[in-house]
């Protein structure tokens, strides 16, 4: 039991990390809102909120998001009710059980070594869950309902299931099982888990090849269950989604192709062509997209450009972790490890994580690689095992050890604390349009005096509202599937629901819409709605910051 | 011995194919001097037809440009060869082009000197002793340094124009190699002083980047430094003193650049420090205000990402230093992309390498942009110059053991090694591409271009004496003026007037007949007979109307777009 302390810890650790005021912060986005209706309409009507029936991609916004997640919702909100909390359980409770599963991966990849210090016994796999339990990335993604935090899950069980099934034949097939759920989960899964695999298959070939039968049939298990997802995307609009934020997308290295052989003197000469064309220019923009993986700034310092994946001045990682992953590399690489091939794996799992937003134009990109943090917490904990090893073994001067520890602890306590501070004093105020902050509070106030106004015409500058709409009046998905409107969508791929019931979702151009709409509730944001007019209510979000000032025409 | 005499041939190519590479078409890629390259000629004929410099000053070795005060040591450097071919671009571009190929010989030295006191191995010192790891070949290893170092584009643009940083490097690798020969003959420490204390007056960089290098020799060879005899290691110390003492000397009293530049002396101000501490009802100097948002780790976070710039793909490998298009080729980083490849291998070798290379590399790259992320950019390829050499060592490294690995047989190794090579030969043809023919035209605003058109175009009204109106601007067109019409130093040293503006750089506004004048439209009062030169921005040809006559459109080399336009009011307001 008491060799289990440190689990124990580091898995409670997870779990308050995860779970505290889950429900409430930071305030739930479109999409997560999106997740959770659809898993409503279907536990009601048996079609989701566009009216088509058990889908493996929701329509959504015209996104068709891979549909497992709210698949895993269904029987939470039977029991639960729709509500922000039920949303996000799927999201936080694999993600405390993935810290759980790094300790088991690692245990079975770097064979249970024990340390010890003081009187407690710990091996690196408890180290690797207390850095994955604390970690900035992977906290960021269990707290809502990411669905990638759930794709992440299933490649580290698909992993450590193909580990143990070397061993037992069993779990060989359940871990084919998994990488093949881990498809329907999250896009980017769906170009990690294939390399992922053909990595393992590789590295492990010899093993393979004297159980090739079992092999086979578990590769039959996993392709029967992927033969609904390959059906399913064949269908176009599917594709276009992916087309719309894919590489290709962005006209910028075609046109430096242009320009670069416009600046040969003959456009279409030899040269010209063979140095300057599509596949080299996309190629180096792929290859500068991947690297940015790499970037300390990205990594340690600044992370994500997109502030929905960020908290300030807070890196992907501690910067602490900077200094464990050069020692861990120097040991990874140094060290004689009796198996070798486990090396590979966590090597291979770094290199492929970043290929699927390397494939689309915003790089790096924190939400579609998030499932690096696995190889990097593995390689960061070898650092800090190391060092603790070096303290400990190296230093005889006891008082000197001592405090050597206390500097350590000290560092790494003062970073934690510090991203936690950013996380819950600052990130909803420094970035305040990053989720739909407001919209609560928004639906909250137009209940309760709907029924005075015709028709309530609502701002469409946030995301997109309708969806938070009937998230939180709980409206009934049969009513909602045959009275709705769906714009075209876009350039990106998205379209957006502009009315239902006595609702409207447009940009509010004051002057036309206050001659348009007698009578009707007009909500909007600061600068659409003139001070001077009859405000009935201002709406503030749960950071304070006003988001809606709401006349009545 | 035959295997001697083949290694010394290799080299003997190495450094012609260095010199071809830095010396082809040297005066005409780039295809415009920057004032700064303007000012260091124009300072060296200066010297070498008077003594003096631009202001007049006898010798002097610090010396004064735009404003700063900068170390002029490679004034001195190109005195001979403008005296040989005149005050031209290739003359005052050539003694960077030779400290560069002297640069690619001193790396081999170098690295033959770590083989010789057994940087390689353990700690004891000689080669006898050590089972010399047969699938290394360090014979070869220092053959591939000097190669890789000698087709490199980062040195390679660096070397190619009148870059101070560049002599600097040279000098500071010589004196690291005189430094080891000193191991075996302790007289050579003298020598080494001098080169370090020279690098000092080449550059202004150098101050930090020359720390660097000597605290690293000095942690690395700590014991055997104190077995030197006292009386040369005090000649050494005290001659060093003595060549840096005017530099030193100059840092008090004068405002340096490094104050201007320098990151610590721009702090977040109040307001914006307020605004954050507000999110959180938090007061200025509380406990949260020291744990989480004080100005030290604001600092710290600013000069960990411009440490982490430097080492970026972005930087190294894809866009180059991308706040300043001349620090690179367009479109290039300041490696090659392929070269990826070899930094991989190089690492794995060198982090599972014995022996104290390791450590001099290491502490080497990871300390030599030092210069640069103190300074208020974000990324400087110029402040940055030093790390070219610990990654050559390390891509180098790479291809020595992708050798190794090429000598064993293995069908698939070979073929995957002719990709390789196939790969980064196209990788360095796409270089040579875009140094050779994108640069001149891609960046040919950033190389200043038009200027020597412009001066060459108001010639006539020069000596007519005509009033002339050049357009303004920190490009220092003045300094253009005094290079191409080769003015007589001993007239200009006379006229010589700075204005200063702020504590930073300076402008002249006038010069003859010439006056200096920021210029926009429309240019305001009008004197018939009066000649105007201004860019397109100041001068658009759409608006240009009857008052002027446009005498000449000076084009980019992209003939598409106006550098210059000259114009000659026929009309007056």
């Amino acid at each position: 039991m008491k060799n289990k302390l440190i689990l124990i810890f580091v898995i409670f650790l997870a779990f308050f990390l995860r779970f505290y005021k889950l429900g409430e912060y930071p305030a739930p986005n479109a999409d997560e809102a999106a997740l959770g209706y659809n898993a409503y309409s279907l536990l009601q009507t048996g079609k989701d909120e566009h009216g088509n029936s058990w889908p493996i991609h929701f329509e959504s916004f015209g996104d068709y998001k891979p549909g497992l997640y709210v698949y895993l919702l269904l029987p939470l909100v039977k029991y639960f009710g729709l509500n922000e909390w039920t949303i996000r359980i799927p999201g936080a409770l694999l993600g405390v059980l993935t810290v759980w599963l790094v300790y088991k991966l690692v245990n079975i990849l770097f064979k249970r070594r024990s340390y010890s210090l003081f009187t407690f016994h710990y091996s690196l796999g408890e180290i690797s869950a207390f850095m994955l339990a604390i970690s900035p990335w992977h906290i960021h993604f269990s707290r809502g309902g990411w669905e990638v935090n759930v794709a992440t899950f299933f490649l580290v069980l698909g992993v450590y299931l193909f580990l143990a099934g070397l061993d037992k034949t069993i779990f060989l097939y359940l871990s084919s099982l998994v990488f093949s759920l881990s498809l329907y989960t999250y896009h980017a899964a769906r170009v990690v888990a294939p390399f992922l695999v053909l990595g393992l298959l590789i590295i492990y070939r010899d093993i393979i090849k004297k159980n090739i039968k079992k092999f086979i049939i578990a590769g039959i298990v996993g392709l029967v269950i992927l033969l609904p997802l390959v059906k399913d995307l064949k269908k176009p609009e599917i594709m276009s989604r992916a087309a719309g934020v894919g590489l290709f997308a962005d006209v910028g290295p075609l046109n430096r192709t242009n320009e670069q052989r416009g600046e040969h003197s003959n456009y279409s000469s030899f040269l010209a062509k063979v140095l300057h064309n599509k596949i080299i220019n996309y190629g180096l923009t792929f290859l500068e997209n991947y690297a940015d993986h790499f970037h300390g700034e990205f990594l340690f310092l600044s992370g994500d450009n997109i502030e929905r994946n960020k908290v300030p001045e807070t890196g992907q990682m501690y910067i602490f972790d900077l200094a464990f992953l050069i020692i861990g590399i120097t040991y990874f690489l140094k060290s004689k490890i009796k198996n070798q091939k486990s090396k590979y794996v966590v090597i291979l799992w770094l290199l492929v994580a970043p290929i699927p937003s390397a494939l689309t134009f915003q790089s790096p990109h924190a939400l579609r690689s998030q499932n690096m943090v696995i190889p990097l917490v593995i390689i960061s904990s070898f650092g800090l095992a190391a060092v603790l090893d070096l303290l400990k073994n190296k230093l005889i001067n006891k008082y000197f050890r001592a405090l050597c520890y206390a500097i350590l602890s000290v560092i790494i306590f003062w970073q934690f604390l510090r991203y936690e501070h950013m996380y819950w004093v600052h990130m909803a105020k420094e970035y305040p349009y990053s989720s739909q902050y407001g919209l609560k509070e928004l639906v909250g106030y137009i209940e309760e005096v709907k029924g005075r106004y015709q028709k309530i015409i609502v701002t469409d500058r946030y995301d997109q509202p309708y969806i938070l709409f009937l998230f939180y009046l709980k409206y009934p998905p049969n009513k909602f599937q045959h009275e709705h409107f769906i714009s075209p969508r876009d350039t990106y791929g998205f379209s957006t629901v502009t009315s239902f019931a006595n609702f409207e979702f447009k940009k509010i151009i004051w002057d036309e819409d206050r001659i348009n709409y007698p009578g009707c509730l007009i909500v909007g944001t600061d600068q659409e709605i003139p001070d001077e007019t009859n405000i009935v209510k201002e709406i503030y979000g749960s950071n304070g910051y006003k988001y809606f000032q709401i006349v009545a025409n | 011995m035959k295997n001697i005499f083949s290694y010394k041939k290799f080299l003997i190519i190495i450094i012609l194919v260095a010199s071809f590479l830095r010396f082809w078409k040297l005066g005409s890629v780039p295809n415009h001097l920057t004032p700064d390259e303007a000012s260091l000629g124009y300072n060296a004929y200066s010297i070498l037809k008077t003594g003096k410099d631009e202001y007049g000053k006898f010798l002097p070795i610090i010396f004064k440009s735009f404003g700063d005060y900068k170390p002029g040591l490679y004034v001195y450097t190109s005195i001979i060869p403008i005296a040989i071919f005149g005050l031209t671009e290739f003359a005052i571009r050539l003694p960077s082009a030779l400290a560069g190929v002297i640069g690619v010989f001193l790396v081999y030295l170098i690295i033959k000197k770590f083989i010789e006191v057994g940087f390689f191995f353990l700690d004891d010192g000689s080669l006898k002793q050590n089972k010399i790891d047969v699938r290394f070949n360090y014979q070869l290893f220092s053959l591939v340094v000097s190669f890789l170092l000698a087709i490199n584009p980062w040195h390679l643009h660096f070397s190619r124009g009148a870059w101070e940083a560049n002599l600097s490097l040279t000098l500071i690798l010589a004196g690291i190699y005189c430094f080891l020969c000193s191991l075996r003959r302790e007289g050579y420490l003298i020598v080494s002083s001098i080169f370090f204390a020279l690098s000092l007056l080449s550059y202004q960089g150098a101050k930090l980047s020359t720390f660097v290098v000597l605290l690293i020799l000095l942690l690395l060879f700590f014991k055997r430094i104190l077995k030197f005899k006292l009386k040369i290691l005090l000649s050494s110390f005290l001659i060093g003193i003595l060549i840096s003492l005017p530099l030193f000397l100059s840092l008090f009293g004068k405002t340096g650049r490094l104050q201007v530049f320098s990151l610590f002396s721009a702090p977040r101000t109040l307001e914006y420090k307020q605004e954050i501490l507000d999110q959180g009802n938090e007061t200025l100097n509380s406990l949260s205000y020291y744990l989480y948002h004080s100005e030290a780790l604001n600092f710290i976070r600013g000069i960990l990402g411009r440490w982490f710039n430097h080492f970026s793909a972005r930087f190294l490998f894809f866009e180059g230093d991308w706040q300043n298009e001349r620090h690179s080729a367009p479109n290039m980083g300041q490696f090659l992309v392929a070269d990826i490849v070899l930094f991989a291998l190089g690492f794995f070798y060198l982090i599972i390498s014995r022996g104290r290379f390791k450590y001099f590399v290491f502490l080497w790259l990871g300390l030599s942009p030092l210069p640069a992320i103190l300074s208020r950019d974000q990324v400087h390829g110029v402040r940055a110059l030093n790390m070219l050499v610990p990654l050559v060592f390390i891509s180098s490294l790479g291809l020595t053991s992708l050798f190794g690995l090429y000598q064993q047989k293995g069908i698939l190794q070979k073929l995957i090694l002719e990709i390789f090579t196939f790969v980064y030969l196209g990788n360095f043809v796409y270089y040579l591409d875009a140094y050779y023919l994108h640069l001149p035209i891609h960046d040919a605003q950033y190389w200043y271009y038009g200027y020597r058109e412009a001066v060459k175009e108001v010639q006539p009204y020069r000596v007519e004496n005509r009033k002339i109106i050049f357009q303004q601007s920190f490009s220092q067109p003045y300094i253009f003026f005094l290079f191409y019409e080769k003015y007589d130093p001993l007239l200009y040293q006379k006229i010589a007037h700075l204005d200063p503006i702020g504590n930073d750089v300076g402008l002249v506004n006038s010069m003859d007949n010439i006056e200096f004048r920021s210029l926009s439209w429309p240019f305001g009062n009008l004197e018939k007979g009066a000649i105007f030169v201004a860019d397109n921005i100041a001068a658009p040809g759409d608006l240009i109307g009857k008052n002027f006559k446009i005498i000449r459109e000076i084009y980019y080399p992209n003939n598409l777009d106006v550098a210059f336009r000259v114009m000659e009011v026929i009309d007056e307001k």
